[in-house]
């Protein structure tokens, strides 16, 4: 196996797109963010189990009728125009997607149509799970490489992981990163018959947090080296650790989240002290919030650095949110801050957190994103704002 | 930097539309030295392909080794059965069916099973899932990042089978399969075989240009993947001057990754050989991959 570009020096975020409950426009999501707001949304969940629990809907449609949604499609288009790339480079671009439920909502939709006309032979789920990557390629006119990751809530995570060590050795040029998750009921229901979702509202690390809100989001996110940043204040994707907890299927060990941010500071060669802020995967539930508390305490004893959960304002877009918090945080920093924690309001004495209520000003400084998911899968990811 | 990927060793199990079983537990068992409980059919091959091939090697995996598992559709019985059960019967699904339907699930397993905490990665990429994993497991040991890597191709048979061979796109008749294979992969030990060669192409003209200079002969081996007909084989050979054909598909049957069991099969039943396998998806893209056995 060839590396067919040089060593690049940095990584960098050239362009990102956000789809999400908050909007599309990269403006009005940072905004939104800013205020920490946090969008009224309600659907009723399902004829089984008779509940109604929020749900954050994309603002842009998710599955139609096509297999390309348009929710995909918007969020690659804002962060390939925003990186500037022509057809030439979109050509040596690969694509590295990771979701949870790829196209299932679709396949539920179709499946849903041939049962209203009395169908009784059809056949749901014929896609592959390359597919919507290779369609991803085909939309851009990529050439390159494509991966897919299915790594539950870490899928896209993981895929930025990848995709930037990739660029980072010259393996690949450019990569085009993609976090998506649709609305499907596998996910509502499985999730539902876990007694994980909340009815009142996401409040991440709050005494009377309740669960999880499930969202609907793309994100999409360009990477490129030096050869390729023309910006003039790009954010730099510094370095992250992945790694597996085998003593539980779905709720890792605090010794875990510590190893998971441990690995990320020495893969960047940086010390605790050096990071400024914390992205928390935040998720709302009892467990997760209190065994992310203390892992992360357990790297911050003396001080831990500002900390905050943007699943109050999007919800948890699960497969997604590796690369649609990445995308939505980039935007905030570019703009000077980080976002406060929509949903928190009363400190949980049993977690030693408390997340931020306000925005945080913020130049130059680097922030630890966390995103954890089922299967013992833990991801840390570090970027900094230089300038 | 190295040049090859170096295999300590391979396992794995395979059933046919007609030729399978529906209890794997004992296989597992096997294999692992137990069953584990709340596990789906799809979770079971890879336990039991990836511990065959781990107990196997002359090295058994250090903690730190990553598990990359290629799909082309995953825990599919599972998926179908969760819509069916919340779109006709009207059901809530049962917690663990929901669970083992996150594709990381069976890479969990396989680490608990074998005591490994690196990371968990399953991917996939239309028509050449398993070269994606190998892809992966080769860029992390040319950065001396990981020191060795499993790296398996798994999918299995859904049934009734007519349904499954629709979802496939397949003919009525066409022969279709069930598979778990597995290569660890190693920096240092008693090496059965080597990838020299993992390469991608944009068509065919352009790898045979490059292929020429590979020095092939009529001793080679030539495979074809799902995505290589009759015709194109004989083109290759033609251009190539391969001349041996070395056929797993048609006894392996179609599913997305079994890209593995070839390798797998050729390691265990060709030694002191050469291997061109070539794989072409949908858009005309190649993935060519040589492998020597020792």
């Amino acid at each position: 196996m060839q590396r067919p570009f040089p060593k690049q020096d940095a990584v960098y975020l050239l362009g990102t797109g956000t789809v999400c409950a908050l909007g599309r426009d990269q403006g009005i999501v940072t905004a939104r963010l800013r205020e920490a707001e946090s969008p009224q949304a309600s659907i009723a969940l399902s004829d089984i189990s008779k509940g109604k629990v929020s749900y954050f809907r994309s603002t842009t449609p998710g599955h139609t009728a096509s297999l390309l949604p348009p929710a995909v499609v918007a969020a690659i288009d804002d962060a390939v125009a925003e990186a500037g790339l022509e057809d030439e480079a979109l050509a040596e671009t690969a694509v590295f997607v990771g979701t949870s439920s790829l196209d299932i909502g679709y396949w539920e939709q179709r499946y849903t149509e041939a049962l209203a006309r009395g169908q009784a032979d059809f056949v749901p789920v014929e896609s592959r799970y390359g597919g919507l990557a290779a369609r991803i390629a085909e939309h851009i006119g990529s050439r390159e490489r494509e991966f897919v990751y299915n790594t539950a809530c870490t899928s896209s995570a993981n895929a930025l992981l990848h995709a930037a060590r990739m660029v980072r050795a010259g393996f690949v040029r450019l990569a085009l990163v993609v976090g998506v998750e649709l609305l499907n009921r596998i996910s509502l229901e499985g999730f539902e018959a876990l007694m994980l979702l909340s009815r009142d509202g996401v409040r991440p690390f709050d005494e009377k947090r309740s669960g999880l809100v499930l969202g609907e989001g793309v994100g999409a996110i360009i990477l490129g080296g030096d050869a390729d940043c023309t910006g003039t204040n790009p954010l730099r994707f510094v370095a992250g650790f992945s790694h597996t907890d085998t003593s539980n299927l779905t709720a890792s060990k605090s010794e875990s989240i510590e190893r998971s941010i441990r690995g990320a500071l020495a893969e960047a060669g940086l010390l605790p002290e050096n990071i400024t802020a914390i992205k928390a995967h935040g998720t709302a539930t009892a467990l997760n919030d209190e065994t992310e508390a203390v892992g992360t305490r357990r790297v911050f004893p003396e001080q831990l650095p500002p900390l905050t959960s943007i699943k109050g304002s999007i919800g948890h877009t699960l497969g997604a949110c590796g690369a649609l918090e990445t995308a939505a945080l980039s935007g905030c920093l570019h703009e000077g801050f980080l976002p406060p924690t929509a949903g928190f309001s009363r400190p949980d004495p049993k977690l030693g957190v408390v997340p931020m209520r306000t925005p945080l000003t913020m130049g130059r400084g680097v922030v630890l994103c966390n995103y954890f998911g089922f299967g013992g899968n833990n991801t840390s990811l570090i970027i900094e704002k230089s300038r | 930097m190295i040049d090859s990927l170096k295999i300590l060793s391979t396992g794995g199990v395979h059933f046919t539309a007609e030729n399978t079983t529906s209890d794997l537990r004992p296989m597992v068992r096997e294999a692992c030295g137990k069953v584990f409980r709340r596990t789906n059919r799809f979770i079971d091959l890879a336990l039991i392909g990836a511990n065959r091939c781990a107990n196997g090697s002359s090295k058994r995996p250090l903690p730190a080794c990553p598990v990359y598992t290629a799909t082309g559709q995953c825990s599919l019985s599972d998926t179908v059965e969760l819509m069916h059960q919340i779109q006709t019967k009207h059901q809530t699904p049962m917690p663990f069916t929901f669970i083992n339907v996150s594709s990381n699930t069976a890479g969990f397993y396989i680490g608990q099973s074998l005591a490994l905490e690196g990371e968990n990665m399953t991917v996939s990429r239309e028509t050449f899932p398993f070269e994606a994993a190998l892809e992966l497991a080769w860029f992390g040991l040319m950065e001396g990042r990981i020191r060795e890597a499993l790296v398996g191709g798994v999918d299995e048979l859904t049934r009734p089978l007519d349904h499954h061979r629709r979802r496939l796109r397949l003919s009525k008749d066409a022969p279709i399969g069930e598979g778990s294979h597995w290569l660890h992969l190693g920096t240092d030990g008693e090496f059965v075989a080597e990838i020299t060669r993992l390469a991608r192409f944009t068509d065919e003209s352009r790898f045979c240009e490059t292929a020429t200079a590979w020095r092939m002969d009529k001793m080679t081996w030539l495979a074809g993947g799902n995505g290589v007909d009759e015709a194109m084989l004989e083109r290759l050979e033609t251009r190539l001057e391969t001349g041996r054909r070395f056929d797993y598909i048609s006894s392996a049957g179609y599913y997305e990754s079994n890209a593995a069991q070839g390798i797998s099969r050729f390691i265990q039943e060709k030694p002191a050989a050469e291997l061109l396998h070539v794989n072409r998806d949908s858009r005309g893209f190649l993935t060519a991959l040589r492998l020597v056995t020792h």
